[in-house]
């Protein structure tokens, strides 16, 4: 797959000259992703409605078109000629990537049930764990101040109420 | 000019001048610190502003905008690291001051050149922007369409290195606007049946999600970073020859800044480094840019704050944002259920000019807080990382909740979010996704209005002048690069 050369209008020579594909997996495969997605944008358009207004182009066309281009796009973005100076490997997702997104979304969903004050102080704990700090002193302080803080400041000031969760005995 | 005493009166309130205060303070902040940008502060200090009126809520939302573009300078002066995008081209002269222990003076002549750029841009504002909302009733939708297609053009193909993935992301928000119920018509559109999709997916969260969330899961991933070492800063007020350098070049490129802020989806960053490149290349010494002269910092900083007024020409009289941030801007008006275009300028003038007087103190209160507190932002900049980066995270999730009371919408910027994160680590630009976003609607149904009146022939958008000279214009910038590539290619033959 990376031995593959694709043909480009050489500028210097006027000629059709072949160029080393673009070695990037990730941005290959990502390129895949958005042709699929092009596509079914364009096949789930056929489903929708006409238009009652007359000459108008309905509510399908213009997704459609958007799809063409996506798709278009998405080719040469997948035949795009390797340039000079570009990272042969992309690492799109690091290692400790689903060890940050996993807990975050826990917390998401924790928000309601527990609710903010409780959810947000155990996320901060983690947070400020993963960012190195050591001091407990400091994480403590830190992850009771913001939620508390937060909270009080949406409900009061600005007339959002927080979820309450576990702590609804509080006015 | 009633108008404009009546702005004054307005932004002079207490509310909104403290609003102004808070904002610009918030913002030179949120500027400094390296990793958060003008436009992270605003879409993250948006939800803030819900309850209030429109009017404190812009006056806060512009401090923001203006202070960050300001302090961005700050931490690229004293420790090399561009607090914002639009900063980086400040690094160049500005850290060689700090080397020779003069950081107090690049510091002073940056906040009175960004003072100095932004008011000529405030100046340009209130001339130019009444005058072209008269002239933009005339327009109708093949030329709306025509000009939001410009836009978005411009923006995917500055903003990244490439313009087949800057195009790309456009498109894609574009796509991501058709969700929900269809305006035109009233079908559905890609809601996959969910009763939360109806109205399409917020714009807010999955701003906050594209521009703020990547930040945060990269913080983390990255964990401890080096303690910030800032350095002490004592004399700010610019002396006596470094004003009179000051004054002449600020006036110029603070006018560039506008111009630039002023063409649709260009941005601070474009006007910086452009013109950094200008003073050098018109300076009887360009030798000696880059060791620390004071045109090096001037040229840029009074560029970047030119374009925050110029940036709000193309937002308030057509509705089309000038620059990503003003982007989020309208998303400030779309939330207070306001549309902005020349009919803001008849239907709300009051709204009108206070942003215009409120620029004008925005711009002093900058200068004022700039010379006398630079001590308090030092201190608060230096600020550990392990502090900052998980309260970004909860400030997405809460302004995201804030909006409508949903879990949703927190889902919505959490996904977002990392759709942003592969797009950052693809090196594909999130700025034309959001522009996509925000001018999806635009595109859409002007282009069906335009087509509904020209019963269905395309050949509207060629027939009015002014929609042709601007697709002329996006077909232009598109194939820029090509011709760049050619250009060169002879260049080098010739050689």
């Amino acid at each position: 797959m990376t031995e593959l050369d694709v043909p480009v209008w050489g500028i210097r020579t006027g000629t059709l000259v072949y160029k080393r594909l673009c070695m990037s997996r990730a941005r290959r495969i990502f390129s895949i992703v958005l042709l699929i997605f092009g596509a079914v944008v364009v096949i789930s358009s056929f489903w929708l409605d006409k238009s009652f207004i007359s000459y108008d182009i309905g509510p399908a066309i213009y997704p459609r078109i958007l799809g063409v281009i996506v798709i278009l796009l998405s080719v040469m973005m997948f035949i795009r000629p390797a340039q000079d100076g570009e990272p042969e490997k992309i690492r799109v997702f690091g290692k400790k990537f689903f060890l940050i997104i996993i807990p975050m979304m826990i917390y998401i969903l924790m928000l309601k049930p527990v609710g903010f004050i409780v959810s947000t102080m155990l996320a901060m704990i983690l947070m400020i764990r993963a960012m190195g700090e050591k001091r407990i002193f400091n994480i403590v302080l830190y992850a009771t101040i913001t939620p508390v803080v937060l909270y009080f400041m949406f409900s009061f000031l600005l007339h959002v109420p927080l979820p309450k969760g576990i702590l609804s005995f509080i006015a | 000019m009633d108008n404009v005493i009546m702005g004054f009166s307005i932004v002079l309130q207490f509310s909104n001048l403290l609003m102004i205060i808070v904002g610009v303070v918030s913002g030179i902040i949120i500027g400094a610190l390296p990793g958060l940008s003008a436009t992270m502060g605003v879409v993250l200090l948006l939800p803030l502003t819900f309850s209030m009126g429109i009017i404190p809520s812009l006056m806060l939302l512009l401090g923001v905008y203006c202070g960050a573009v300001y302090g961005g300078s700050i931490t690229a002066i004293l420790i090399r690291t561009p607090g914002t995008p639009a900063a980086a081209a400040t690094v160049l002269d500005g850290y060689e001051f700090a080397k020779r222990g003069e950081g107090g003076r690049a510091i002073g002549v940056s906040t009175v050149s960004s003072a100095i750029g932004g008011l000529v841009s405030c100046v340009a504002l209130l001339t130019i922007a009444p005058i072209l909302s008269k002239f933009a009733l005339q327009f109708s939708a093949a030329e709306y369409f025509a000009l939001a297609v410009f836009g978005l053009t411009i923006i995917g193909c500055v903003s990244g290195k490439s313009v087949v993935r800057g195009l790309l992301a456009g498109v894609i928000g574009l796509i991501v606007a058709t969700v929900g119920i269809d305006n035109t018509s009233g079908t559905l559109r890609y809601t996959m049946g969910s009763v939360s999709m109806l109205s399409g997916f917020s714009i807010i969260p999955a701003m906050i999600g594209l521009f703020a969330l990547p930040q945060v899961i990269m913080g983390l991933e990255q964990g401890k970073e080096k303690e910030r070492v800032l350095q002490k800063v004592t004399r700010v007020l610019p002396s006596k020859e470094d004003f009179k350098k000051i004054f002449p070049l600020s006036l110029i490129f603070g006018t560039v800044g506008t111009f630039i802020g002023a063409v649709p989806g260009t941005g601070a960053t474009i006007a910086s480094f452009l013109s950094y490149n200008e003073a050098r290349r018109w300076s009887k010494h360009p030798e000696k840019f880059g060791t620390g002269v004071v045109e090096g910092i001037i040229a840029p900083e009074s560029a970047n704050n030119g374009v925050s007024g110029g940036a709000l020409i193309p937002l308030l009289t057509l509705g089309v944002p000038g620059d990503v941030t003003t982007a989020v801007l309208l998303g400030a008006f779309l939330i207070q259920g306001l549309q902005a275009g020349p009919m803001l300028f008849t239907e709300h003038p009051d709204i009108v000019y206070s942003i215009f007087t409120g620029m004008f103190v925005i711009n002093i209160v900058m200068l004022v807080a700039g010379l006398f507190g630079q001590k308090i932002f030092i201190k608060i900049v230096s600020m550990p990382n392990f502090i900052i980066v998980p309260m970004i995270f909860i400030l997405c999730v809460v302004g995201s909740f804030a909006i409508n009371n949903s879990i949703f919408d927190v889902g919505v910027m959490f996904c977002f979010g990392l759709f942003g994160y592969v797009l950052n680590k693809l090196e594909i630009p999130e700025a034309p996704v959001v522009i996509g976003l925000i001018l999806g609607p635009l595109v859409e149904s002007s282009l069906r209005r335009a087509l509904i009146l020209s019963k269905g022939s395309m050949m509207i958008f060629i027939q009015k002048p002014i929609s042709a000279i601007f697709l002329l214009l996006s077909l232009l910038s598109m194939s820029w690069p090509y011709f760049a590539k050619l250009y060169k290619a002879r260049m080098t033959q010739k050689q």
